[in-house]
């Protein structure tokens, strides 16, 4: 007999109507697929690649003082721009560490940018589409759309989903840029901040995994809400209980504390900055090969429209301190370093570098102002120029691919076929293209009633065209 | 028309607000429903409480509230929904700060977002600030419960803890199962109680 209620509980007969496919205990299994895709078929796929990781450097870092140095009468001495045996010039005083490791990387010198404003040029980068208000709720960011593709792919062992954020602020508007959009819910990114105390509450202590389990016993016929499906019920219930199912995943498996440990000796050689943490977590999650696929690591401050070159006059003894670049090149280098090089330490089962089917990437949405500082000694928005560097999954290392003028603001040899700068669509193409993934996709049924293309052209001929960077690899 | 003549009288609108039954539909229709009629606002639209909703009930569902205060200021303050800015309690409540956060807590210049996520639903698996809240402490909600002057019934605290999580009495299923928990062990059944409640959608959800 059924209790009278006015909410809900679950009979034996609505759970066979409902045609359920597991009650509750979940997994990292795709959600059920309705989404009938359509390939542009013109794409050049790469493949090779499982992993990658972006360090996205949010604000827009200053090109002619990091990736694309240049000497200007207010450089400061300390920056140490000396020419490396491969010819570029570099700011040995801001990014020594990645100066050894320039045999792995190629430097960008051509990338631009659509957009002035960061949430937007941040949105296009994410997305690898320009905003557009209408859609916005509906179109999936890059890592959305590289979880979609690759679950199928994925083992019974994995307990991390594909796409992993770390560092991003979760509820401001930037936050709401990382989203699965029309995509199923386990298309959604994991977002774990080890800024300001951390969030990671994915790990327990042993001792207390007896409680959890009773607790998570009991919860599995006490609450019989997690299982309500079917065309008049929510969507809510079934998300709900799937990022339930996953998180109890991650709790419960053995190996969560292994991908969150932070070593000292790895936090020392990282730089022990939140950014330096979380690049430990991305390595450790590369290395693991649990499920994660796509890792945006973010590292905020680089918006220097003042005090770029920070506090000359301190005696501080950590340049850190100073602010401006040197705070966050100095959190960047060891880093970025550490992990390109790990990376390239590391080897896979098969013997071979995890580099080799790693793409890792670093770049912020767009340059700074050339030429001398403004008023309050920084530099404002440039989209003209963007520079980054690229390494692994096949990049070739020791290069430079495109060139600017004497001051940094304008390309004046933009390095690869298109003769054109190099657009966040173009950087998404490659993304895709490097795991395997055709970057000219169209999945249909998206709420707008309009098709979502994974990249779509960037103009209605062949005029600008996006494509895949085929000049980064050898 | 009703506002303007009680004399713009805002108490007034609310109780008329929340005693109308647009207002008070539930989410769960007995029989077919045609999702195409939630456009009307046929029936309660399902949504998951905001950061400030979500811990502010975990607070008050628990009886152990924080002390937050106000920048500049002496005044003081239990509900995060009485916050000026989230930046308020930053500094002094690190980890809050950080969960709010991951509920969509903005700093008002945008809206909140209203999406699940695999973090937020950790947070109440396995949230330290969670975990200790479902603890029998002193001054909390449990310990006035099994330890008050007033002994209660183990019957009697199920439909406490129901009243104060769920907002309504328990099933005479859901009472048996819960109170099967409190006999053995007491204060771990209704810890594991106060937990479970806590972790149920209809918690979560305002349905």
């Amino acid at each position: 007999m059924t209790e009278p209620t006015h909410f809900p509980t679950l009979t034996r007969r609505e759970l066979f109507r409902s045609g359920l496919v597991t009650v509750t205990g979940g997994t990292l299994a795709p959600m059920q697929r309705s989404l009938d895709a359509s390939a542009g078929g013109r794409a050049n796929i790469r493949g090779g690649a499982e992993c990658v990781v972006v360090l996205n450097l949010v604000g827009g870092p200053s090109q002619m003082d990091t990736f694309d140095v240049k000497e200007h009468p207010t450089t400061p001495e300390d920056l140490d721009i000396r020419t490396t045996k491969l010819g570029p010039r570099w700011p040995y005083g801001l990014l020594p560490r990645t100066a050894e490791i320039l045999d792995d990387l190629c430097v960008v010198r051509s990338m631009g940018a659509w957009e002035t404003f960061h949430n937007l040029a941040q949105y296009n980068m994410q997305t690898g589409h320009p905003f557009n208000a209408s859609r916005a709720r509906e179109i999936p960011s890059i890592g959305s759309v590289i979880a979609y593709e690759l679950l199928e792919k994925a083992e019974e062992t994995d307990f991390l989903p594909p796409f992993v954020s770390m560092n991003y602020p979760a509820g401001a508007v930037n936050g709401t840029l990382i989203r699965e959009g029309f995509l199923p819910s386990s298309s959604a990114p994991l977002t774990l901040d080890q800024r300001k105390g951390g969030n990671m509450p994915f790990f327990i202590d042993e001792r207390e995994m007896p409680r959890l389990n009773r607790r998570l016993d009991f919860l599995r016929t006490f609450d019989s809400s997690r299982s309500l499906r079917g065309p008049g019920v929510s969507k809510l219930f079934s998300e709900w209980d799937y990022f339930a199912s996953s998180a109890e995943r991650m709790i419960k498996s053995p190996r969560m504390a292994g991908i969150v440990e932070l070593p000292v000796q790895d936090r020392e050689r990282y730089g022990g900055s939140p950014l330096g943490d979380v690049c430990i977590v991305a390595r450790n999650m590369v290395a693991a090969r649990v499920g994660a696929r796509y890792i945006l690591v973010n590292q905020g401050g680089w918006d220097h429209h003042g005090a770029i070159y920070g506090k000359q006059d301190a005696t501080m003894e950590d340049p850190r301190q100073r602010g401006g670049l040197y705070k966050n090149c100095g959190e960047l280098d060891p880093a970025f370093a550490g992990l390109a090089s790990d990376l390239k330490r590391l080897k896979d089962d098969s013997g071979a570098p995890l580099l080799d089917k790693t793409l890792v990437m670093v770049l912020g949405e767009f340059g700074r102002t050339p030429g001398e500082l403004n008023d309050i000694q920084g530099r404002d928005h440039w989209p003209a120029v963007r520079c980054g560097a690229f390494a692994g999954a096949g990049v070739a290392g020791g290069r430079v691919i495109g060139a600017t003028d004497a001051q940094g603001g304008a390309v004046t040899d933009f390095g690869w076929h298109k003769n054109r700068l190099i657009y966040p669509e173009d950087v998404t193409a490659t993304i895709y293209s490097v795991l395997g993934i055709d970057w000219t996709k169209k999945l249909p049924g998206a709420p707008s009633g309009r098709a979502f293309q994974y990249v779509e052209p960037m103009s209605g001929t062949d005029f600008i065209g996006s494509t895949e960077i085929p000049e980064l690899f050898a | 028309m009703d506002f303007e003549r009680s004399g713009y009288d805002l108490r007034h609108l609310l109780k008329t607000i929340v005693t109308s039954s647009a207002y008070q539909l539930s989410s769960f229709v007995p029989g077919e429903y045609d999702p195409a009629h939630d456009e009307y606002f046929a029936r309660h639209i399902v949504r998951r409480m905001s950061a400030e909703e979500f811990w502010d009930a975990v607070q008050q569902s628990t009886g152990i509230f924080e002390e937050f205060r106000v920048k500049n200021d002496d005044d003081k303050f239990s509900y995060v929904m009485q916050s000026r800015f989230n930046h308020d309690f930053a500094a002094s409540h690190k980890g809050l700060w950080n969960l709010l956060q991951d509920w969509g807590q903005t700093d008002r210049e945008d809206p909140p977002h209203r999406r699940p996520s695999m973090v937020q639903a950790a947070s109440v698996l396995n949230h330290e600030l969670i975990l200790e809240r479902v603890k029998v402490r002193e001054g909390g909600r449990l310990d006035t419960l099994l330890r008050g002057p007033r002994g209660r019934s183990n019957r009697e605290v199920v439909e406490e803890l129901f009243l104060a999580t769920v907002s309504r009495p328990p099933t005479e299923s859901e009472s048996r199962q819960a109170e099967g928990l409190l006999a053995s062990h007491r204060d771990q059944g209704a810890e594991d109680l106060l937990w479970a409640l806590l972790n149920r959608l209809e918690f979560v959800l305002v349905q």
